[in-house]
């Protein structure tokens, strides 16, 4: 009977033991899943906000496609008629028009100096055509800037950025 | 040894066990997606801007310059041919090509864009030939790139630029 109560009790001990195992591999688990699932939401944060950019930019890259700035010499997706650019400039009537705080026009290369002006146009550095106060994420795409050289007549491109910020982005 | 510190060994052993399994998976699982090269936007408008940008160099007559992409035609078909000043095309190529990226990209030790690398090649089937390459800066592994293609004879002219991280 005692040998009977002693092999019992040892019975018991061995499968507390085994439980508690059982839950330390539980635990590890567990915590090795929390930290796999962490790891893969901020990927997911990162490839979100990724997204997020990826947008902006293509609305500054679309805004190269309208009629207010597109090419029409070839078939150039890319390509901002410079000329129409500096024209617009000028025009109050398109300041809201695209319900933006800043849109900007940059030559990359060559590099220009200064904004462009009727004295200085082409060999000038930057077309503001929208500059309000509060500009904040402002995006930039890079984009062809074309135009008709006069001096030589021929057609030229050149390298640039258009930057834009605003609700419009939204 | 006692059975108490026989059972403790052998738990001991069974969490090393896991901890080199959960760590081969997440290996695994990582090293899939930085394998990938990723499409980003702003390679592929700049590698798409790049290519309309019109040289100093003038192919037949002046003012016949040539843009990026016909100065990458005319060095795939012919590597010894001439600008109307007497520049070999190719070389006049990677010299616009240098200072553009120069200019456009600014990569650096300290920046998140550690260098660039720009090349094109003539694919037709299953041959590829290189037209041109160059880059710039650290360049251990691509982080973002993109291709364009450009016709040219039978086959095509794939352009690839790609910011190294």
């Amino acid at each position: 009977m005692k040998d009977l109560a002693v092999n019992s009790s040892r019975g018991q001990m061995k499968v507390q033991q085994m439980a508690f195992v059982l839950i330390a591999i539980v635990l590890f688990f567990a915590l090795a899943g929390i930290l796999l699932l962490s790891l893969q939401t901020s990927s997911l944060k990162n490839t979100a906000e990724n997204l997020r950019d990826e947008r902006a930019l293509q609305a500054a890259r679309e805004i190269a496609t309208t009629p207010e700035f597109s090419w029409e010499i070839d078939e150039c997706r890319s390509c901002i008629d410079l000329d129409k650019a500096f024209l617009l400039k000028e025009r109050q009537g398109y300041k809201d028009f695209w319900e933006l705080s800043l849109l900007r026009i940059e030559k990359i290369y060559p590099e220009g100096e200064g904004e462009c002006t009727k004295t200085n146009y082409p060999e000038c550095g930057k077309i503001t055509i929208v500059e309000k106060e509060d500009i904040f994420n402002a995006k930039s795409s890079f984009v062809s800037l074309c135009r008709y050289e006069s001096s030589e007549k021929y057609y030229k491109c050149e390298l640039g950025k258009i930057l834009i910020a605003g609700e419009g982005l939204q | 040894m006692k059975k108490g510190q026989e059972e403790i060994v052998g738990f001991i052993i069974i969490i090393i066990i896991m901890s080199v399994v959960a760590l081969v998976f997440l290996g695994f699982a990582l090293r899939s997606s930085d394998e990938a090269v990723g499409d980003s936007f702003q390679a592929r408008s700049l590698l798409e801007s790049m290519l309309e940008f019109t040289t100093d160099c003038a192919v037949g007559y002046i003012p016949a310059y040539g843009r990026i992409s016909e100065l990458i035609r005319e060095c795939n078909e012919n590597s010894a041919s001439k600008c109307v000043d007497g520049r070999i095309i190719c070389e006049a190529l990677n010299q616009s090509l240098k200072e553009m990226l120069g200019k456009s990209i600014a990569f650096g030790e300290d920046r998140p864009v550690k260098g660039y690398k720009f090349e094109a090649k003539y694919e037709l089937g299953e041959n590829s030939d290189e037209v041109i390459s160059l880059s710039s800066g650290i360049c251990l592994g691509a982080v973002s790139g993109a291709e364009y293609p450009i016709p040219s004879d039978s086959g095509s002219i794939i352009t690839r630029l790609e910011f190294c991280g």
